[in-house]
């Protein structure tokens, strides 16, 4: 894991080739999860809501454990607008943090101009800047229910800009790149700056291609890192050439601190070309879409399987597991084989269950050839494919292991 | 709980007074034992759950038999006998075959009057805990 210690403009960070950062977005309900899986977490991702709504309780908690995180503007909600029946203080608070004509425009609900986002670009970097001084008034109190030794409170390890959902066309991606500049400017040399690169649209190739020039954009503001964002990408729906398209933008970006802000084990096996950090919800988000930003709510009960790198319904989890005796029961740090039943698991199990398999699935990509990796996912399709069909046909469809031979193929022809 | 005034109401109603009485009179259970509708089973709900000695689920359908022999079939993991009710069929005995195989009974509802036509095996993948929060939930429910 990489500590961000020092900050300066144009702070050159050795790339982690050894192995991805795991960061997990942080819900406000998450807190129980985040002390129980502290050890496998190596960053947190706050989104601009729960940071700016839940200042205190939030910036309490994040600044206690100790890890490295960032604040994710999230400002592409305001950018597709929320439907008023779902609009919340939390959108409030967000948008008030983003100056006073950026909040005007958003609660009249009138269209937001180029010099709105520009000033919120700058608004917003301010608040991240003085996050430690500003939310830390429960710092103590959250620091002394870890069993860990608490550090004083650090700042961001990288400030985000505001950025947009860019359409494929990269209409908007000057938009972008000027927030990123106004970004660097208001921070100066006092922290490090990522830029986000985000695409609208289908996620297929000619998107991924169009991320990929979004990416050189925003890297020739000289930042430290890019998180990016494929609206609504789905790791599991992806075809091979989509696959290989992604896989091409990471090694041509592999110079720069690639960032993946919702991801699963596809992406930590692209880990291998040069992504630095894959980051998701705990149980959630390995894709999001942009136009549903301001759907919130609980993480499901569900079963992260292991060997599928998917997620089952829990009695879909224990038919499977019925009919393919091999894989047996889990063994990852949290279950340790104890569960023969999925429905023995809480929901806490279920939930630090996924942070530790996600670390498994790092040290299976960190330990095994691309090659040899490609092998094991046609095998566990195989196995996959055998047990489903011996379900009723009705339930076949409630299990996915088509991707893993799409990402075997995919892996393939990228090692 | 299902009150029997229910059970008169209309022709969904009489599906599913056809099932209850088949599955009481099959799995001897009592006539005013817990019998309840709409059950949450995790993120699932089974139509009918019924105890006694047993735990016994039925899925109604009027049509599209499949779907329900699917969520039988998961039912099996939650209580010890698993049913589909459906409507008399010409396809009865493609239907019965297929339910068979996965050890899910059948029950064919004619005006009201339900008949098994296919024996439910007792589940063998029947989960303790699953069983035993099913069962608290109908206790505390009676």
């Amino acid at each position: 894991m990489i500590l961000v210690a020092e900050s300066g403009s144009g702070l050159s960070l050795p790339r982690v080739a050894e192995q991805p950062e795991l960061h997990f977005l942080f819900a406000n309900a998450d807190q129980q999860v985040f002390r129980a899986t502290l050890d496998a977490i190596d960053g947190l991702v706050v989104p601009g809501t729960v940071a700016t709504y839940f200042r205190q309780g939030t910036g309490g908690f994040v600044l206690s454990l100790a890890r490295p995180y960032v604040i994710d503007p999230r400002t592409p909600i305001f950018q597709f607008g929320i439907p008023v029946r779902a609009d919340r203080p939390s959108h409030e608070a967000l948008a008030r943090v983003c100056g006073e004509a950026f909040f005007r425009a958003v609660k009249q609900q009138t269209a937001l101009k180029a010099e709105d986002w520009i000033n919120a670009a700058e608004s917003f970097a301010q608040f991240q800047l003085e996050y430690t001084t500003t939310s830390a008034d429960r710092f103590a109190r959250y620091a002394a229910l870890l069993d860990e030794p608490t550090t004083s409170p650090s700042p961001p390890a990288f400030i985000l800009p505001t950025y947009l959902m860019v359409a494929p066309d990269l209409s908007d991606s000057e938009l972008v790149v000027r927030m990123l500049e106004v970004t660097k400017k208001s921070v100066g040399s006092r922290a490090p700056v990522a830029a986000v690169a985000a695409i609208d649209g289908m996620g297929g190739a000619t998107e991924i291609q169009a991320l990929s020039s979004l990416i050189a954009s925003v890297r020739a503001a000289r930042v430290d890192a890019v998180h990016y964002w494929i609206n609504d990408f789905r790791e599991t729906e992806a075809s091979i050439d989509e696959i290989l398209a992604l896989g091409s933008l990471v090694r041509e970006h592999s110079s720069t601190r690639l960032v993946s802000m919702y991801g699963g084990f596809l992406s930590i096996a692209l880990s291998r070309l040069g992504l630095a950090v894959v980051s998701s919800g705990i149980g959630y988000s390995e894709s999001r879409d942009a136009q549903s930003l301001f759907r919130t709510g609980p993480v499901p009960a569900r079963y992260y399987h292991p060997s599928l790198h998917a997620f089952l319904s829990l009695d879909m989890a224990d038919r499977l597991a019925d009919k393919a005796k091999s894989w047996g029961p889990c063994v990852c740090q949290r279950c340790q084989g104890r569960f023969s039943s999925v429905a023995q698991m809480t929901y806490q199990d279920l939930l630090a269950h996924f942070v530790y398999t996600r670390v498994d699935e790092r040290r299976l990509v960190l330990d095994t050839t691309p090659a040899a990796l490609a092998d094991q996912l046609e095998s566990v399709a195989a196995v996959a494919e055998a047990a489903t069909m011996q379900l009723v046909p009705a339930l076949r469809k409630n299990v996915r292991y088509q991707h893993l031979s799409r990402w075997a193929d995919a892996l393939r022809q990228l090692s | 709980m299902i009150t029997y005034r229910d059970l008169e109401l209309n022709e969904d109603r009489a599906l599913l007074r056809g099932a209850v009485r088949a599955v009481q009179s099959a799995h001897g259970l009592a006539h005013k034992g817990p019998c309840e509708r709409q059950v949450p089973l995790g993120r699932r709900r089974a139509d009918v759950v019924m105890a006694g000695e047993y735990l016994v689920t039925v899925e109604l359908k009027l049509s599209d038999w499949k779907r329900a022999l699917g969520q039988a079939s998961l039912n099996q993991l939650w209580t010890d006998y698993s049913y589909i009710a459906i409507p008399e069929s010409g396809r009865i005995d493609v239907i019965c075959a297929a339910a068979r195989e996965e050890g899910v009974g059948v029950i064919t509802v004619d005006r009201g009057k339900g008949q098994v036509v296919a024996e439910a095996r007792l589940s063998r993948v029947v989960d303790p805990c699953r069983r035993e929060r099913l069962w608290a939930v109908l206790t505390q429910s009676g």
